[in-house]
């Protein structure tokens, strides 16, 4: 439906280069990188704001890399401050006058906007207002919604309910492109994700396939992944993590210089040693517990600092406090390797 | 706190004495000589006939130069293009330099030979008072709508764009609207200011006379005191019709 084929873009200091997706009907993509990627320029140039140096946009196979934005069929959604603060809500949703009033209806019902159409953009809690936003959106009948991080300016209560209103859009088919730094939107609302960082597409794939292979350090620390470590390659399947600790794992990368990925939820914690499979255990010290709202953190140095996270119940029973021995255990297959980056 | 109260008294007076800078001559002017004068100047026609021309004048050069302004205004404050800070400060050169040098330079491009005026006469008709009026009042309406058009968030104009309006209905819907209050206030000023000068106008069109002409013209022949009743009448005038625009402007909004 939407191939973008070859875009860079050049700025003072920055460079978007040669980026490549492909788009198909009824997909919902994230853009998810860290302020300054460039992900809010390509989404930019998908609208029509920018003109891209080089490189083409082709919907369903016709070239619009230089149709203008009103004619491209795309409905934009900022953080914010995209209501139209004259116009009530009834007006900015209906603020093309070629809308169905059928269709109309049906989405004021769906969005749930009966109660605040008279209403003024300023009267209007953040959650109401990007409502609205969507809204109105889906109201100009657009054949693709881009979302420049269209819950960052939303209240916490009202983020879950707007999120699934986005799912909601998605399963209707709707086709949603969506840039955000939050990794959290990107796991909840993503069915494909294209991680970007310094200008350039790193890794393309389902949340599945990033969480399970993340191609550079950068996107594992992303997917919030915090045992990242640089290693050297001992042969026999052995890692040596800073001259201090072996890790075995089952993928044998033939480099010299690898990075070991462990998931946190891949390390299982023990007061005593355990006799079991696992092939990587260590005796370390509790340094510091971070509690969080569904889960605990805990950092054990064996060394190196290792992330485990448990339940709050298991913390509880095992009466784990800073400074207490401990043992850390993790399976062979738990220890994903990537070549390190040059 | 009694340092507070020290600050507190201390703006408070230099405030009062700007404020009583401003209002006690038009007070005086006001008070002190118009109601003694009144019954020969209600029958000066010369006088009636000045203050009508100066109101004409300037609200129609007001409105046929927002026509040009506005645009004018919206590009600078919504376009980035080469020389863009240049032409901001270019524009309100006519507020910096003597009024009538600006009329001399005005004069300089329409004479007869020059290539802008094609035989078009200026001095001494409408055409000339209000041309200097434009010249000397433009930059507060263009400064005025482009700070209006500024303050409009980005992210309006790119979703109403998005949803497929076009850039004429995004400026005549979106723009124009939400701008509408610094430009009224920017006309308020301009019709303001066209009405008040007089440097300009007077090196390009003594003839008619514009309400200001006319006071210095009788003031150098008949002095101070024949001179008052007359800067009273137009000062009210003046007043009233400012108020009047003010008002309106807040109801439009």
């Amino acid at each position: 439906m939407l191939d973008i084929v070859n875009i860079t873009y050049q700025l003072p200091g920055f460079l978007l280069k040669n980026i490549n997706v492909t788009i198909n009907k009824g997909e919902y993509w994230i853009i998810l990188g860290e302020s300054g990627s460039g992900k809010t320029i390509l989404l930019d140039i998908l609208a029509g704001f920018k003109k891209p140096s080089k490189g083409k946009i082709y919907k369903n196979n016709e070239d619009i890399t230089h149709v203008p934005i009103y004619k491209r069929g795309f409905s934009y959604v900022t953080a914010q401050n995209s209501l139209f603060p004259h116009l009530s809500v009834k007006k900015n949703i209906a603020f093309q006058q070629k809308v169905d009033n059928v269709q109309l209806n049906k989405i004021i019902n769906w969005f749930n906007l009966k109660s605040i159409l008279n209403k003024y953009p300023k009267e209007l809690s953040s959650g109401e207002s990007q409502r609205v936003a969507l809204a109105r959106a889906l109201v100009s009948n657009s054949e693709i919604l881009l979302l420049d991080e269209p819950l960052s300016s939303v209240d916490a209560s009202a983020r879950y309910e707007i999120m699934l209103l986005l799912r909601q859009m998605h399963r209707e088919g709707y086709t949603i492109v969506h840039v955000t730094h939050d990794f959290q939107e990107a796991l909840i609302l993503s069915q494909k994700v294209a991680i970007m960082h310094s200008g350039e597409l790193i890794q393309t794939g389902t949340m599945t396939e990033i969480l399970k292979n993340p191609v550079n350090p950068f996107v594992a620390k992303l997917t919030g992944i915090k045992n990242v470590f640089y290693a050297h390659y001992l042969g026999d399947d052995k890692y040596e993590i800073n001259n201090k600790i072996t890790i075995i794992s089952t993928q044998e990368v033939p480099v010299l210089q690898a990075m070991i990925i462990i998931s946190s939820n891949d390390i299982v914690l023990s007061t005593m040693p355990l006799h079991s499979s696992m092939q990587n255990q260590f005796k370390g010290k509790i340094v510091d517990i971070l509690i969080q709202p569904n889960a605990v953190d805990v950092l054990v140095d064996i060394g190196i600092i290792l992330h485990a996270t448990i339940t709050h119940r298991s913390l509880n029973d095992m009466k784990l406090t800073h400074g207490d021995e401990i043992w850390i255990n993790f399976k062979a297959s738990a220890v994903n390797v990537i070549p390190a980056p040059l | 706190m009694k340092n507070k109260s020290l600050f507190n008294w201390i703006v408070m007076i230099l405030s009062a004495i700007v404020l009583l800078f401003i209002i006690a001559p038009l007070f005086k002017l006001l008070i002190g000589s118009i109601w003694t004068s009144w019954q020969p100047l209600s029958n000066d026609i010369e006088v009636w006939d000045s203050i009508r021309r100066t109101l004409i004048v300037a609200f129609i050069t007001t409105l046929i130069f927002s026509v040009g302004a506005i645009p004018l205004a919206y590009l600078l404050a919504k376009r980035e293009f080469i020389f863009k800070k240049l032409i901001i400060s270019i524009i309100d050169i006519p507020l910096v330099i003597p009024h009538s040098a600006a009329g001399i330079a005005l004069l300089t491009i329409w004479s007869e030979n020059s290539f802008i005026s094609h035989g078009i006469q200026i001095v001494d008709n409408w055409l000339g008072i209000s041309l200097a009026m434009a010249f000397v009042s433009l930059p507060l309406l263009i400064q005025s709508a482009r700070e209006g058009f500024s303050q409009i968030s980005e992210n309006i104009e790119k979703s109403a764009l998005s949803l497929g309006a076009s850039p004429t209905k995004v400026f005549l819907r979106i723009s124009l609207p939400l701008a509408w209050k610094h430009i009224v206030t920017g006309f308020i000023m301009m019709f303001a200011r066209g009405m008040s000068e007089f440097g300009a106008v007077v090196v390009i069109a003594y003839y008619p006379m514009t309400s200001s002409v006319l006071l210095f013209e009788r003031m150098n022949q008949f002095g101070l005191s024949y001179v008052q009743p007359i800067a009273a009448v137009i000062v009210l005038i003046s007043l009233i019709v400012f108020i009047i625009l003010r008002i309106l402007a807040h109801k439009i909004k």
